[in-house]
């Protein structure tokens, strides 16, 4: 995080709306991005995003150190989508479904086929596998940093990751027809 | 190391989260053994393939509006609740200080006082009546002070204030 980040962080706590504004401009794809990969639906993941915004903004004066503003960030859009997931208990269709006719028209589309089974395999995952597979592909976080924002032992975060990604393969070979 | 051993960490070596000397075995056991050593290669590939798909979603281009739009709403609507709040406080008061003065002896002084300071009040009034209508536009200018303060009051309560900040 750079210091112009930092400026704008300590001007929205003195209640600068502008100052807010810039910091939604600039992790808005960071949010939104970690809804829509814990939730794989766009018009959820946008929601949340929202959601998660308002709550940035009511209790941004609590943050007392501006430099964990990213953690802090990831931790309150992961609890917000897992808490969302958990209320809403219908599944929509994906935002893939239309690519994946038109797939079906087209097979030699070999990228738009190999998303579709990414999309499907990672569909087929539960929302906290797909967390620790958000915050380590996206973002980077170490097992630590993982541990800090899901409020769990680095040993299950070793774990989960690990079972995620071995479930995400056999998802992958299944829907390869392996 | 055995592959059932090597497996379950490659995850973990993947991420670099493994110690010097566990990464010094994984990576002396994945160059002779071609399972193991597809597996962490397909691991590497579905991280990145979730990477680039991750990055390929962008917000809509509405969302900052969006939030600001909620931001004011969520204000006004705490704002409405405040003044909802500081009327009904302020009505309870009136009613009470009402029944205190009807009820209580203290209270029925305090309004045997009022009716003596308003009788005072008239009085002071009919003796400045005697030097013309000044006093009439003093009060007048008086009451639009208060009118004034009371409208900016009022304005100040309903205006967001971080707006204006």
């Amino acid at each position: 995080m750079n210091e112009a980040d930092l400026d704008l962080i300590r001007k929205a706590k003195r209640g600068h709306l502008d100052a807010f504004t810039r910091l939604v401009h600039n992790y808005q794809n960071f949010v939104y991005r970690t809804a829509y990969g814990i939730l794989r639906q766009p018009t959820d993941a946008e929601d949340v995003s929202q959601e998660v915004f308002l709550k940035v903004h009511q209790s941004l004066k609590q943050l007392r150190d501006e430099r964990t503003f990213p953690t802090w960030l990831a931790r309150i859009t992961v609890r917000t989508a897992i808490d969302w997931k958990q209320r809403s208990s219908n599944q929509r269709a994906g935002p893939l479904d239309e690519t994946r006719l038109a797939t079906l028209h087209d097979p030699r589309d070999a990228a738009v086929h190999a998303r579709l089974e990414l999309h499907e395999a990672l569909m087929r995952l539960t929302p906290l596998q797909r967390t620790v597979l958000v915050l380590r592909e996206l973002h980077g976080l170490g097992y630590e940093e993982m541990a800090e924002v899901l409020g769990i032992p680095v040993g299950t975060v070793r774990s989960r990751l690990h079972n995620a990604r071995a479930q995400l393969r056999a998802h992958l070979d299944e829907e390869r027809g392996g | 190391m055995e592959c059932t051993a090597v497996e379950p960490r490659l995850s973990a070596y993947m991420d670099g989260e493994v110690a010097d000397a566990e990464r010094i075995e994984i990576e002396a056991h994945l160059t002779h053994c071609d399972g193991c050593a597809a597996v962490y290669h397909a691991l590497l590939h579905e991280a990145a393939a979730i990477r680039a798909d991750l990055l390929s979603v962008n917000v809509p281009s509405t969302m900052a509006e969006r939030v600001l739009q909620a931001i004011v709403e969520r204000h006004r609507t705490v704002q409405a609740k405040r003044l909802a709040v500081v009327y009904a406080v302020c009505v309870l008061a009136l009613v009470s200080a009402m029944v205190w003065t009807l009820t209580t002896a203290v209270g029925r002084f305090v309004h045997a006082s009022t009716r003596l300071f308003l009788a005072a009040l008239h009085s002071t009034v009919l003796f400045l009546s005697t030097s013309g209508a000044a006093w009439t536009i003093g009060v007048m200018v008086l009451c639009g002070v208060l009118a004034g303060l009371s409208i900016f009051g009022a304005v100040r309560i309903l205006r967001s204030s971080e707006v204006t900040a």
